[in-house]
């Protein structure tokens, strides 16, 4: 499936990447800065100590003399944890220890590492001068080691006369990294760090002292294992980010698919697999679900609106133009049936104002002009309106209501009201009974329009609020059949509800208000 | 009548600038609201018919910029919004009345002929609206037709009310419906028939010239017996 291919190409394919990429360079400059923070610890840890020891050689010489120095060198750099040794030059002569200052072991993990071919100063044969006798050239090839000639030429000879030998000393410390390819490629474990130490004990007694720091490295070693930890951490998280990044990207590939689906197939049914737990993906496919599925209905909605419009406007249109195809043929009824024809034409305009009407209610885009309406007064109004139609079909047409005061748009629930009594007197037979009544609840205000029709069978009930439903019976009526669903509209629009019922051999049609308390 | 109409849809201003020429009436057509708002203010009109959509400047705009000069010509506003609430707009924004598209060419005349003669002010000063043989005492709210007084019902009163003071003039049954009842809605035009047929079995007495006429395809006017 190319979908699960494109993780790389992904957005958080990328972000994976970019996040490696990080992992990268944060390990990299780790180790970069590692060095400088074993020397940085050398520095602040092992030099105060080294120096006491310096001092601590240093009187005993002046103290105890010579022979006193010497044993104690030599006592230190036998006990072989203390990483020492030393060279004792008097005059330019070796008096005491090694020639070859030797480069303490590497140490991993705190344990010394034994090695062949152990790199260590060479203290040269015949010292005359005090400048040459620290080269290191232990690893000659090495770019890093410094070549007695550069050491030289900064400091160069003073003399070179061994009778007129009176030796300028300079004392000096330095800490050397030793790069140390026998433990390569473990080289981050135990770096080398040696402390030089050259000191002018004064009448031509010159001691070089080499300390292995390692045991002052500890914390470096501390360091390391930090730094072994981070990376497995770091790495962790990586593959934990991979991990989420994989299942986010494959939550969002199922909402992907359902979109592209929808858009390929044209098919507004499909949903997004999942929804059932509490995540937010969970939710985000329950609410596009939900979304869809609005947007299903509302399209379902405007498709049986189309259907309806040409359900409904078909037969008038076909008929008008039936109409205007006959127009003068018969020259005496022109005017007649110019007049029947725009008598229908109107018919047709008033449908299409109640389909326009009922869809601007609907979809909330009207915006409703409410005011304090004296419910009785409007209903007398509605009365006085249709009272002489009802007078011909000798009804009764009456209420029976108290004051009460509605918050409405005027316009509207006038029109609901006439609508209803349109309907009433429309279906009621002749010397039938219409009467409106009305109850006050404690949230409500209900009003009842009842009449002595023949009701609606009761499997009809709902079906009549459905738009465009015209029970069969009342085909031969005149109407465009939308009148109760106009008044659905309006009352819905109003927060209010609209029921009907047959009660008492007739049809009760029930206008449910939220009480004016409530609103 | 001199008429300044606004209104960028051309076939539909054409077939009102054609119809209202035939009537004998002067018509200015301008498509869009600025050119409208400066010709409205340049020269003085009957009535304006103002479209509510339009480039340039919205219908609304129009009436609110000419009223704000203090022109008070007669507005009719044009409307293909068959929104409830844009009918109150165009009201609240200076016009004088609203028609929604599509309408009959003779409910637009109707109230256009309303409109243009529409009295200032001065209708409440009138206590009688006399017509031929029939008078409107409308203090005592009596009718009489040749001396003998006719018993009318409340809304009957004031639809001949409506009548009589747009005598000679058609008078559709939306206009009557709405200056009668006082609230815009749709209804049947049934329902207003049989309110006129009972005015008039009161008011046209078998035996004597009829005053009241149905205009066929239009409404009802009311004009002295000849």
């Amino acid at each position: 499936m190319k979908q699960r291919s494109s993780l790389i190409k992904s957005y958080i394919g990328r972000l994976v990447f970019i996040y490696g990429l990080a992992v990268i360079l944060a390990l990299g400059a780790l180790f970069y800065f590692r060095d400088t923070l074993a020397t940085l610890q050398v520095d602040s840890y092992a030099k105060p100590l080294v120096d006491r020891e310096v001092s601590y050689f240093r009187s005993v010489y002046e103290k105890r003399g010579m022979g006193d120095l010497i044993e104690i060198l030599e006592d230190y750099r036998d006990q072989p944890e203390r990483g020492f040794d030393y060279a004792l030059i008097k005059n330019g002569k070796l008096v005491s220890g090694d020639k070859d200052i030797f480069a303490p072991q590497p140490m991993i993990f705190g344990q010394p590492f034994q090695f062949s071919g152990m790199q260590s100063f060479k203290v040269p044969e015949n010292i005359y001068a005090p400048e040459t006798m620290l080269v290191p050239d232990f690893i000659p090839n090495k770019k890093n080691s410094r070549s007695a000639e550069g050491f030289l030429e900064k400091f160069p000879p003073l003399r070179n006369s061994p009778e007129s030998f009176e030796p300028e000393f300079f004392e000096f410390s330095e800490i050397i990294t030793m790069p140390n390819d026998m433990i390569s490629p473990f080289n981050f474990m135990g770096q080398n760090h040696i402390l030089m130490e050259s000191i002018y004990l004064g009448g031509g007694v010159m001691l070089m002292a080499a300390f292995d720091t390692r045991s002052f490295e500890n914390p470096s070693v501390f360091l390391n294992r930090i730094l072994i930890g981070l990376c497995l951490l770091i790495i962790a998280g990586f593959i934990t980010t991979t991990f989420i990044g994989w299942k986010i990207h494959s939550r969002l590939n199922g909402i992907n698919k359902t979109a592209s689906d929808i858009l390929k197939h044209n098919d507004l049914s499909r949903r997004i697999p999942g929804g059932s737990g509490g995540s937010e993906f969970d939710l985000l496919s329950r609410n596009l679900n939900n979304m869809l599925e609005g947007i299903e209905q509302k399209l379902e909605d405007m498709r049986q609106l189309s259907n309806n419009i040409a359900h409904d406007l078909r037969t008038p249109l076909t008929i008008l133009r039936n109409r205007l195809e006959t127009l003068g043929k018969n020259a005496n009824k022109i005017e007649d049936e110019k007049e029947k024809t725009l008598l229908h034409m109107d018919g047709i305009l008033e449908t299409f104002n109640a389909i326009l009407r009922i869809s601007n209610l609907e979809s909330g885009s009207a915006q409703l002009h409410k005011e304090n309406i004296n419910l009785p007064e409007m209903i007398q109004d509605v009365i006085d309106l249709y009272a002489p139609l009802a007078t011909k079909k000798k009804q009764t047409l009456g209420h029976e209501l108290d004051d009460f005061v509605i918050y409405a748009d005027r316009n509207l629930l006038f029109q609901a009201l006439a609508n209803i009594i349109d309907n009433a007197v429309k279906y009621t037979p002749e010397s039938g009974k219409i009467m409106i009544s009305a109850e006050e609840k404690p949230l409500s205000f209900e009003l009842y329009i009842d009449d002595t029709g023949s009701g609606i069978p009761a499997d009809k009930l709902d079906k009549v609020l459905t738009r465009y439903e015209r029970l069969d019976h009342s085909r031969n009526t005149s109407g465009h059949g939308l009148g109760l669903s106009l008044v659905k509209a309006i009352m819905d629009a109003h927060n209010g509800r609209l029921s009907l019922t047959n009660h008492a051999g007739g049809l009760r049609v029930n206008l449910s208000f939220p009480h004016p308390r409530q609103a | 009548m001199q008429l300044l109409l606004i209104e960028d849809e051309i076939e539909v201003a054409d077939f009102i600038r054609q119809s209202l020429e035939e009537a004998g009436h002067t018509v200015c057509h301008l498509d869009n609201g600025r050119d409208g708002l400066t010709q409205a203010l340049a020269n003085s009109f009957d009535v304006l018919i103002v479209d509510r959509m339009l480039p340039e400047l919205d219908g609304l705009k129009v009436v609110k910029a000419i009223r704000a000069t203090g022109n008070q010509t007669p507005v009719l506003f044009l409307s293909a919004l068959g929104q409830v609430d844009e009918r109150v707009k165009g009201l609240k924004a200076g016009g004088d009345d609203y028609l929604t598209k599509p309408f009959a060419f003779s409910e637009l005349m109707a109230r256009l002929e309303a409109l243009s003669r529409r009295p200032p002010h001065v209708q409440s000063e009138i206590t009688e609206l006399v017509i031929g043989s029939l008078t409107m005492d409308l203090l005592s709210r009596k009718v009489f037709r040749d001396n003998r007084e006719i018993t009318l019902q409340g809304k009957e009163f004031n639809l001949l009310e409506q009548l009589l003071r747009n005598q000679g003039r058609v008078m559709t049954r939306t206009m009557l419906l709405e200056n009668v009842w006082g609230y815009h809605f749709d209804t049947g035009t049934n329902v207003i028939d049989v309110h006129m047929s009972n005015l008039r079995k009161k008011i046209d007495p078998p035996g004597s010239p009829p005053m009241l006429h149905t205009v066929r395809g239009a409404g009802y006017k009311i004009e002295a017996a000849p």
